[in-house]
């Protein structure tokens, strides 16, 4: 059997975060949260929208403060950017200068890690083989959904947070998706993984070994699969 | 993950900086009709008709214009653009210091605010025939380039406080109010003394005039006074800079 020294990549503790909807009312939008995820886990976080999914993924990522509690990625602040140099991002509403090339932007990435891949490895990972010189405002949805998850993998992480990553997929790119994701996961890369959609759940089945829910600000219905 | 101290001191942030500079450049480069525009204004100064007092007079202050503009144009612009787009996004969940994603633009618009210099001593050299000392040069060029700091810090708060829309409204209240508040002799009044004392332009205007050495043009000799005053103001900018990033940070 293998041994796998399960580490706390991901621990939250007692996370409150609130947002003001006028002067003197404030919405709190994730109460009392407490969750750990360790080395070689995959989990599937769910809920409704506006039930604070992607707030709870820009907290961990550090791209906003908590109200109350800690969050530590990989033992470090989030706001600390050595935090993240195990780990790989696909996040929604993000977007890439439309006047570089699609090697430019994965070559400029590799720089920011200690061990990145090889540029032909992430190539072929996310089969954008021929692809390199294109610019990268002249890819196709899918094409670019690919670009951004070669850039999330270029520094060879330990751990991938995936959020709502099939929406702009073809049937493909889905597919070819679910591949890579089969690939990282067979690397023993831990997923994070935010979707609410129904066509990913045969595929999740396969790997889901949490599934996690946020309603009402809490988290709810941890099932292991 | 005890091991991420090891595995951080693999990355070679020089070469990090040098490949993040590299980006800005290749991104400035394919933008011809705004490398256009920015090289353009700046050679209209050929079309001056001047004597040689005036022609000093008018290349410091077209100098010092088109670098204002530069700084806080370009690295407000920039910033607000990509904040709001969302390159900055994803940039900040890499491992890439913030520090150094800023230095490579400040070098950018450094490397800009050169040639343009360069390209103005140009003309009023060989156009205008100004006949100053190289040292008289280099004096002006030095005061021009470490007089915009305060000016370019600026720029990088309002691009983490507005948006790119709000930054050139900005900038366009930004050059009558340098016009008004650099020195030129618009009134005695002592209470129009006291607001040039607040003014950054008044001491970026005086530093300047103490190293151009414009006949019967001078600056008023505190020269050290002026420096502390832009100092100031840097050190001002810089914690409203930092108010305003972290202020990003919180609403997004």
């Amino acid at each position: 059997m293998k041994f796998i020294n399960m580490t706390n990549l991901i621990e939250i503790k007692d996370l409150s975060k609130s947002f003001r909807q006028s002067l003197f009312e404030k919405k709190e939008v994730l109460k009392q949260i407490n969750f750990t995820l360790k080395s070689h886990e995959f989990i599937v976080l769910k809920g409704a929208n506006g039930s604070g999914k992607t707030t709870l993924i820009n907290l961990i990522l550090g791209l906003s403060k908590p109200d109350k509690g800690k969050i530590k990625l990989f033992g470090k602040s989030p706001q600390d950017y050595r935090s993240k140099i195990k780990l790989g991002v696909v996040l929604q509403k993000v977007s890439i200068p439309k006047n570089l090339k699609v090697i430019e932007l994965v070559s400029l990435f590799r720089q920011y890690y200690p061990n990145p891949l090889s540029i032909d490895e992430i190539f072929n990972t996310v089969n954008l083989k021929g692809k390199e010189k294109n610019w990268a405002s002249k890819l196709s949805g899918g094409e670019e959904q690919r670009l951004y998850f070669a850039l999330a993998l270029s520094g060879n992480p330990e751990l991938l947070i995936l959020d709502e990553p099939t929406r702009n997929l073809d049937e493909e790119g889905f597919k070819e998706f679910w591949q890579q994701i089969d690939n990282c996961w067979q690397k023993n890369i831990s997923i994070l993984m935010v979707t609410n959609q129904q066509s990913d759940l045969p595929y999740l089945q396969k790997f889901g070994t949490k599934y996690i829910s946020l309603n009402n600000g809490q988290l709810e219905q941890i099932i292991v699969s | 993950m005890g091991n991420n101290q090891e595995t951080e001191s693999k990355i070679n942030y020089t070469g990090v900086l040098f490949q993040q500079t590299f980006i800005e450049i290749l991104q400035l480069v394919r933008t011809p009709l705004y490398l256009f525009g920015i090289f353009l204004f700046p050679s209209l100064i050929v079309f001056f008709p001047s004597t040689q007092n005036s022609a000093q007079l008018i290349l410091v202050f077209f100098s010092a214009l088109m670098l204002l503009i530069v700084s806080v144009e370009r690295l407000g612009k920039r910033i607000a653009t990509e904040r709001i787009e969302g390159w900055q996004k994803l940039i900040q969940v890499s491992p890439l210091p913030p520090s150094i994603f800023l230095r490579a633009k400040i070098i950018v618009t450094l490397l800009i605010s050169i040639s343009i210099l360069f390209l103005m001593f140009i003309f009023g050299k060989y156009r205008w025939g100004i006949d100053t000392p190289l040292i008289d040069w280099l004096s002006l060029f030095f005061c021009l380039i470490l007089g915009i700091i305060p000016f370019a810090i600026f720029g990088i708060a309002m691009g983490y406080l507005f948006n790119p829309k709000s930054v050139d409204s900005i900038l366009g209240l930004l050059i009558p109010m340098a016009l008004l508040s650099c020195g030129l002799p618009l009134s005695d009044a002592e209470w129009f003394k006291i607001i040039l004392d607040f003014s950054p332009f008044y001491h970026y205007g005086q530093l300047i005039l103490s190293s151009a050495n414009i006949k019967d043009i001078n600056s008023d000799g505190n020269l050290i006074f002026h420096i502390a005053y832009l100092l100031i103001f840097s050190l001002f900018f810089y914690f409203l800079a930092i108010w305003a990033y972290k202020r990003d940070q919180s609403l997004s």
